[in-house]
């Protein structure tokens, strides 16, 4: 299997989603000439002409409403809103009006819209464009939200958003963005709303999603050294959750810690601990822990992005926790 | 200034209760009128509040603990003289929910354990070691509540002091089963019906044998014998000779029904002084019951058959019901049980949906 970078399976998941299916377009801030801000629509517009690809004005809540619209209408649109703490002024259109068209039609109308957003987290992009803010749209019935952590996952998961009838958030983190992994080729689809283990363990499950899932992965080789094997579950979906998932893996391993870039009060953490404390409380050996950024704005600098966000050694010392 | 909470008497037969649950720990502040624990008797259970505010002191007896009907359960403290707050041993509440699943499973008894889980909490890991460790029962112990407990003594009791003499009868059903379903009548309620009729005129039946001599109670107060979760228990429909057969069926219906759902009050069960119990609906031709305590005589009945019967001077089949009454020997002779099977079965074979209205 071929190996790309993050950024570059994206850019491959849309060249063929595009060569299938006349119908996807994309808009966005840079989207078209410039190749995409962070290059992962290069080639696009050259290939597919600016009927198809759209350059918009820096108006979240226009790109929005386009794609609701044009998804209203027949077409199976992306559109990119570049950071993820700008959907505050895309929400209306998402939440308010694409997460309700199908509903409200009684099924006539549909939404089939991608929106690909960039989580900065990790990245010194600043308390305005680092967000964790998965929440914002797992909340709304009608929305599905993707994370991918691999270059593997980003092209097949964003094909399933491109494919699937309703609107899906894609959230992509910039500190993945030149990771490089194998890449399924052409008919490679993720299935919405399922997780994997990305490392199987007896001890101690780790759920975990997008970027935190390399952090995880660092902690759980590092505690195998120690004597204690943790099962590292990567959501990949945030929502729908994948409960069977979920709880078959604590029922494996009887103890679960969950970590989140997002602050711990309302994170999709406390959600996950209440299906396993609703479902599967007698399988608990342990109190369940999150690991998660405090309940503060982040800051720019460096040194404090490094603190505010969990590490390897947070991680660690709650699994530890864990096992008496 | 303190207040002692001690183990109320929550009726006259209790002498010992249980604690079930603690609501409050050491150091808490209370209000007037605030649940401080659960408590259980032989008859029911009930929350018990503070009549003051004030801290709360050690707790004295651990969960699960019988204790005597005053003895000491907490001390509420104004603050000043409270002891200082020191976590109860109950065994119980520090274990994960995994390891007190599987201490029940396996038998575990986890206040004999140590923990070895996060803050010393017990863990599946402990509750295994101490499954493989613990010598190997071939029986799976189940405790008795205190409810189970206290009738299983009684009935040993009773079994053990009253001589049993039992008179069996079997009667032609067919007018009971004329008249069932009259004013929601079961068959059971047409019997308890009857038999509350009959005995004003044999009052050695609805008697008790005393130190002083025999009781024959002026009313009759049927014991209605029922299953529920806990065991057998037999609410008491009061002076039921006086009832037409319609409060009849509504007072055994309430009575029943709350029997079920485990809401009885302790008043609901004492003071009966003839039983009625009844297997039928189990396919149980013929059984004997031991006497509840107290009283001289219970009525056993069984399920209607069909079988060959002599109706009108030829062999027919007909329904068939076995009655069997239990007596106190030291009370009721089998002349005295006779006679009143005889008058029992006579109004129950010539029983008419008409003459119910009486």
């Amino acid at each position: 299997m071929k190996e790309l970078k993050f950024w570059q399976a994206i850019n491959e998941a849309m060249h063929e989603e595009f060569a299938r299916d006349d119908c996807v377009t994309l808009s966005g801030i840079d989207a078209g000439t410039p190749g995409g801000a962070f290059s992962a629509s290069r080639g696009l517009l050259e290939r597919f002409g600016p009927l198809r690809v759209r350059d918009t004005p820096i108006s979240e809540a226009a790109i929005a409403g386009l794609g609701v619209g044009a998804a209203m209408n027949g077409l199976r649109p992306i559109v990119e809103i570049m950071f993820m703490d700008f959907l505050s002024l895309a929400l209306e259109q998402l939440a308010g009006q694409g997460a309700k068209q199908h509903f409200m039609s009684t099924g006539r109308l549909r939404v089939p819209l991608t929106v690909r957003t960039m989580c900065a987290a990790g990245r010194n992009a600043g308390p305005q464009h680092a967000g964790s803010l998965e929440t914002w749209v797992a909340h709304i019935p009608g929305l599905k939200v993707v994370w991918p952590s691999t270059p593997g996952d980003v092209k097949g998961l964003l094909k399933a958003a491109i494919r699937d009838d309703n609107p899906v958030i894609v959230i992509e983190n910039l500190s993945l963005w030149t990771a490089k992994g194998p890449v399924g080729g052409e008919d490679h689809v993720i299935e919405i709303g399922k997780s994997e283990v990305k490392r199987a363990g007896r001890d101690v499950t780790l759920v975990c999603v997008g970027s935190m899932v390399q952090r995880a992965l660092a902690a759980a080789g590092e505690l195998s050294a120690e004597g204690i094997e943790v099962e590292v579950l990567d959501l990949r979906t945030v929502s729908p959750l994948d409960r069977e998932g979920i709880l078959a893996s604590v029922a494996r391993t009887h103890r679960l810690v969950i970590a989140h870039d997002a602050a711990k009060p309302f994170g999709f953490g406390a959600e996950v601990a209440a299906i396993v404390a609703e479902e599967a409380l007698t399988e608990l050996d342990a109190p369940i822990r999150r690991v998660t950024a405090p309940w503060a704005p982040l800051g720019t600098a460096p040194a404090q992005e490094l603190a505010y966000y969990p590490g390897t050694e947070d991680l660690k010392a709650a699994v530890r926790s864990l096992l008496g | 200034m303190s207040h002692d909470i001690r183990m109320p008497s929550l009726g006259m037969a209790m002498d010992e209760g249980q604690v079930v649950a603690w609501h409050v720990k050491p150091g808490d502040t209370v209000r007037p009128g605030q649940v401080v624990l659960d408590i259980e008797s032989e008859k029911t259970t009930a929350e018990i509040e503070t009549p003051v505010g004030g801290v709360v002191g050690e707790l004295l007896v651990a969960i699960g603990a019988t204790v005597p009907v005053d003895t000491v359960l907490v001390r509420i403290g104004d603050g000043a003289s409270a002891p200082a707050a020191r976590p109860v041993a109950t065994g119980r509440g520090n274990a994960s929910p995994r390891a007190k699943k599987l201490a029940q499973e396996l038998g575990v008894d986890l206040s004999k354990l140590a923990g070895s889980g996060p803050g010393g909490s017990i863990v599946e890991a402990d509750i295994r070691a101490a499954a493989a460790k613990a010598p190997r029962e071939d029986y799976v112990l189940r405790p008795l509540s205190p409810i189970a407990r206290r009738v299983a003594d009684r009935t040993a009791e009773s079994a053990r002091t009253a001589p049993h003499f039992f008179v069996s009868s079997d009667i032609d059903a067919s007018g009971l089963e004329r008249c069932r379903g009259a004013h929601g009548a079961t068959i059971n309620d047409l019997i308890l019906w009857a038999a509350a009729r009959v005995l004003p005129s044999h009052p050695l039946l609805n008697a008790s044998y005393a130190d002083d001599g025999l009781h024959e109670w002026k009313d009759v107060h049927l014991g209605v014998v029922a299953a529920t979760q806990d065991g057998l228990v037999a609410p008491v429909i009061r002076n039921a000779s006086t009832l037409p057969l319609e409060t009849l069926v509504n007072a055994r219906t309430d009575l029943i029904g709350r029997a079920r759902a485990g809401k009885l009050s302790p008043d609901d069960m004492v003071g009966g002084t003839f039983s009625v119990s009844n297997l039928g609906g189990f396919g149980v031709e013929r059984f004997n019951s031991i006497l509840h305590r107290g009283q001289s005589a219970i009525l056993s009945v069984g399920a209607i058959k069909k079988k060959p019967a002599v109706i009108d001077g030829s062999l027919g089949i007909g329904p068939v019901m076995a009655l069997t009454l239990t007596v106190d020997h030291r009370v009721v002779d089998g002349v005295a049980a006779a006679k009143f099977l005889g008058d029992l079965g006579t109004r129950l074979e010539t029983m008419t949906v008409e003459g119910l209205e009486a």
